[in-house]
């Protein structure tokens, strides 16, 4: 082939360009000491990348978290053991145990004035704060919940601890719509059921409600209306048919009715009739064992499942801690309470009445014993959740270790390899250089004479 | 037998000869460096003896005239210019490519850590915060602010990929289509000129030469083939007439440039009659002046990079009921997926925000309230990356918006219950198929994996086109330094010529004082012998 200085110059131009781009590249290399900066150059590690980051992200939210529930459990654990140092003082011989049929009134007296103290206690203790929430108020922590009603019942998020009943109102779950009725009309309703009927499809809401009891069986149609518009449809069409049905409606305020909640959601407390109906009994009376069993769930990477907007209980962390569930709810079979704070009301009322007997006041000295051991458990059951948490922190941790360790490999570049692969380019690059001044050699006119 | 002073006119030719070839070595040694100049040689035969006008032959032996140039002419090897040139479409189309595709490639940019991906996750990272405060306006605002920081992401990557559309648009039309007809123009002139100097019996060597390296530019843009035809034009002499045809997809030729008379490119837009979508065409006005469009005949060279990158929507072409481009009837055929230019990944970002926000209200809304978080900024107008935007109920809100659970218990309030934002969560790690509104599949994966796919995408097939134009690159180095090889100057060669011809001119000149000196013999010493 013929070769011409031409050719020799450009070609060496071109090569003393590729060795400057390799310069430039290794030098970024030893500056940001990554692998590629681009995904087009390195497609594959770029995937892997993306991958490595989402997970290593998740990881992160997952420690926060699990640090956050970890330190709900430890102020509840607290509280908790509070109740339960309260509740033992209570149950010594110096308080409860003390209670003879023998007993001075002198003495009766500061027993009872000693257990109504200790009351006041207990409910501010279950009213602690974390931040702005209140720990053992389930689902609806933003106020404090347990208060006292007029009578000095306790209320837990407005219901009777005992009784269940709700001091809002009756109210109608109906498949996830909830129909309040109001404080007016607290028992006017009972009894009476409301039967929904939901579009064949999920998310078309509500087809019809039907009210019936009594001389009522009025049938609303309510396709594809929303909640306020349903409201105002019963507000109406139930006091024109109460009233054409001649049934009494004194006391009855039908303005007090509210409508909310989410048609579609799981059939969960009502009954189940047939199809796409689901059928529900009007009453005050609130489900206490569904509330003492509320879930709050927090993501800690156990696998979080969520199906028909359940949570699978298995796939993420319950954080909840209803209050009710510590202090007790409801009522035995001989018609005590098995509240602590209830109990003792009642042991104080009894020792504060004239006919006081040791017969009237055992059966509730005995419940006392129960729920006291029924705290105990679910002290347990605290502690077993933050060993839970701990072992999941460690997984966390481990998990973030080698998470940083691969992205550090997919992404990064070692820097004893950076910098070798720069000298080299540098070496290169300057032979080159010293090449080129070579490369254009003398011509045969110089040697003319 | 020749006449006496035959050898004086013998020597003189010798002496014009090697002149002529000294000029011929200058102007070589004078354009060492000028590009596209193709190295020069002078043409130069041996004259025999002229004997056969004579009426009886000879019997003394003849010599030849002496020596004759009959003119200059160029070492150049046209199979390489072929070669060269058909190579060079090549490498414009992948360069074109190239550079729109590291455009996208800078905006679609998920390895840095703010990309929509990032922001992605710390979207789900504020809902999983929202967990430990469910309820609370105020910690219900981060998440509303993460929202919106990612609606504006989608809104910026759009407009960015519409500007990067625009911008190739307008290279197209102002940049290509013009330089291309003014080539085309150039180089209808110059061979007219190249003619004209030839019909008149000069050779315009160094208007070839220009002529040459045009016709390499315009090889750059578009597939083209060149003939020349040689036309007698009496006397025995001929011109060469210079025809450059476009070489088309179907191997159809459409003649670009007869002589003076030259075809024209042209700049329109229209919509595909397939798919119905916005399109660019690029047009040919031929000879006689009608014009049509000839995208699917462009199918390599500059043009071609162009019209991939602005009309190619991949995925979103196939599905459609193929029309025929001149019927208008529907051939019966369904098109298939075309290669990915920009408005693949337009469109893919609209289906993703379409997708997002149509899975986010969903799972925010209960059946008896519509409670959206994603809406379009344009009322009526269907969710685009462009218009995406946090809906107006909640960017007017004050307090809490997003739907905590969708199973209130029987008690009042029950803000602080996250089952329903688990739910959201969880919708960000939910395998999702999207499709084309034919659907065409495109992905299944969830949000993030679209995106990080989108990128991936993007740099496999920049990774892909890239190699290509590197071996295209190569061949087109190789081929130039093979034509090189043939007709640049070599500096050691002219110098050697130059010493060549010199010796042959004082050759030339002894011979003519040897001569001289033999005649004088002849003239002024003969026949004094003795005196």
């Amino acid at each position: 082939m013929r070769v011409t200085m031409t050719m020799i110059s450009k070609q060496y131009s071109k090569n003393l360009n590729s060795n400057l781009s390799s310069l430039n590249e290794a030098g970024n290399k030893t500056t940001n000491f990554r692998k590629f900066n681009k995904a087009s150059e390195d497609p594959f590690s770029a995937a892997k990348a993306y991958q490595l980051r989402r997970e290593y992200q998740q990881n992160q939210d997952y420690q926060s978290n699990l640090s956050l529930a970890q330190s709900m459990l430890e102020t509840a654990e607290s509280s908790v053991t509070t109740i339960n140092n309260i509740a033992q003082e209570v149950n010594s011989t110096d308080i409860l145990k003390a209670i003879t049929s023998t007993m001075a009134s002198n003495d009766k007296k500061i027993v009872s004035t000693k257990l109504r103290a200790t009351q006041e206690a207990i409910v501010s203790t279950m009213n602690t704060q974390l931040g702005s929430n209140y720990l053992f108020g389930g689902s609806g922590a933003a106020s404090a919940p347990f208060t006292l009603d007029a009578n000095g019942n306790l209320l837990y998020r407005g219901v009777n601890v005992n009784t269940g009943e709700n001091s809002a109102g009756a109210t109608s779950d109906v498949n996830g719509t909830k129909i309040c009725f109001g404080v007016a009309n607290t028992d006017l309703f009972n009894g009476y059921t409301i039967t929904i009927e939901q579009g064949l499809n999920l998310g078309r809401g509500i087809e019809s409600i039907n009210v019936s009891g009594g001389n009522i069986a009025i049938t609303l149609n309510a396709e594809g209306s929303n909640n306020g518009e349903l409201q105002t449809a019963l507000q109406n069409q139930l006091d024109n048919a109460f009233t054409a049905a001649g049934i009494g409606t004194a006391g009855m305020d039908f303005s007090k009715i509210t409508v909310s909640g989410n048609a579609s959601a799981t059939v969960k407390t009502s009954e189940f009739v047939s199809g796409n109906m689901v059928k529900s009994t009007i009453s005050n009376i609130v489900d206490l064992d569904a509330l003492a069993n509320e879930k709050i769930y927090v993501d800690l990477g156990l696998g979080l499942n969520v199906n028909n907007n359940n949570v699978q209980a298995q796939s993420a962390f319950n954080i909840s801690m209803p209050g009710i569930a510590y202090l007790g709810y409801g009522t035995n079979a001989d018609g005590t309470p098995k509240n602590i704070y209830s109990l003792l009301g009642k042991i104080a009322d009894q020792l504060e009445s004239g006919g006081f007997s040791m017969d009237n006041v055992k059966p509730y000295l005995n419940a006392f014993d129960d729920s006291q051991q029924q705290l105990l458990t679910k002290i347990t059951d605290i502690g077993a959740r933050t060993d839970t948490l701990e072992y999941t922190q460690k997984r966390l941790e481990n998990m973030e270790d080698s998470l940083l360790a691969k992205i550090d490999k997919v992404e990064y570049e070692n820097p004893v390899d950076a910098i070798m692969d720069y000298k080299m380019q540098q070496y290169t690059y300057t032979a080159a250089l010293q090449i080129g001044t070579n490369i254009l050699q003398p011509t045969f006119l110089d040697f003319m004479k | 037998m020749s006449s006496t002073f035959a050898g004086v006119y013998k020597a003189l030719s010798g002496i014009q000869t090697s002149q002529l070839q000294l000029q011929v070595t200058g102007q070589n040694m004078t354009n060492v460096s000028t590009n596209g100049y193709t190295r020069q040689r002078a043409d130069v035969y041996s004259v025999g003896s002229s004997g056969n006008n004579m009426r009886y032959a000879s019997t003394t032996a003849a010599v030849g005239a002496g020596v004759m140039a009959t003119g200059v002419s160029q070492l150049r090897d046209p199979y390489l210019d072929i070669r060269f040139r058909s190579e060079n479409a090549k490498v414009g189309d992948t360069t074109t490519q190239l550079s729109a595709m590291s455009d996208i490639e800078n905006v679609l940019d998920e390895v840095k850590t703010d990309g929509l991906e990032a922001q992605m996750k710390a979207l789900v990272s504020q809902l999983q915060n929202l967990c430990e405060d469910a309820g609370n306006g105020v910690s219900e605002s981060t998440v509303k602010t993460s929202a919106s920081i990612l609606v504006n992401m989608f809104n910026n990557y759009s407009e960015q990929l519409s500007s990067i559309r625009n911008q190739q648009k307008g290279y197209l039309k102002d940049n290509a289509v013009n330089k291309v007809n003014q080539l085309i123009g150039n180089i209808s002139h110059l061979s007219e000129e190249i003619r004209m100097s030839e019909i008149s019996g000069s050779s315009a060597l160094e208007l070839e030469d220009q002529r040459n390296s045009m016709l390499d530019e315009l090889s750059q843009y578009v597939n083209i083939e060149i003939q020349k035809n040689s036309v007698d034009i009496g006397s025995g002499r001929t011109v060469d007439e210079l025809s450059v045809y476009l070489v088309g997809a179907s191997g159809t030729k459409h003649t670009l440039i007869n002589n003076e008379e030259y075809a024209k490119f042209g700049f329109g837009m229209g919509t595909s009659a397939t798919t119905g979508k916005e399109c660019v065409n690029v047009t040919l006005t031929d000879l006689s002046g009608s014009t049509k469009t000839i995208n699917s005949e462009l199918s390599t060279g500059v043009f071609h990079g162009y019209l991939k990158i602005l009309n190619e929507n991949g995925e979103y072409d196939a599905g459609f009921a193929v029309i025929d481009p001149v019927s208008y009837n529907p051939t019966g055929e369904t098109s298939s997926a075309s290669g990915h230019g920009i408005g693949y990944y337009q469109l893919s970002l609209d289906t993703l925000a379409q997708k997002l926000a149509a899975v986010m209200n969903a799972a925010n809304s209960t059946s008896t309230e519509n409670k959206p978080l994603f809406a379009s900024s344009v009322a009526g107008e269907q969710i685009t990356a462009s218009n995406i935007a946090l809906s107006s109920q909640w960017e007017n809100s004050t307090g809490a918006y997003i739907t905590t659970t969708k199973q209130p218990s029987g008690v009042e309030d029950n803000s602080k219950a996250t089952d329903n934002i688990l739910a959201m969560i969880k919708e960000f790690s939910t395998d999702i198929d999207f499709q084309t509104e034919n659907g065409v599949s495109l992905f299944t994966g969830t949000f993030q994996e679209f995106v990080t796919n989108l990128s991936n995408t993007l740099g496999l097939e920049q990774g892909n086109i890239s190699s290509q134009n590197n071996t295209y690159s190569t061949t087109l180095a190789t081929i130039d330094k093979q034509r090189l090889s043939v007709s640049s100057v070599d500096i050691n060669e002219e110098g050697i010529n130059l010493i060549m011809y010199n010796q042959a001119m004082t050759a030339a000149c002894r011979f003519m004082t040897t001569l001289d000196e033999s005649l004088d013999n002849v003239i002024s010493k003969m026949g004094i012998v003795g005196r």
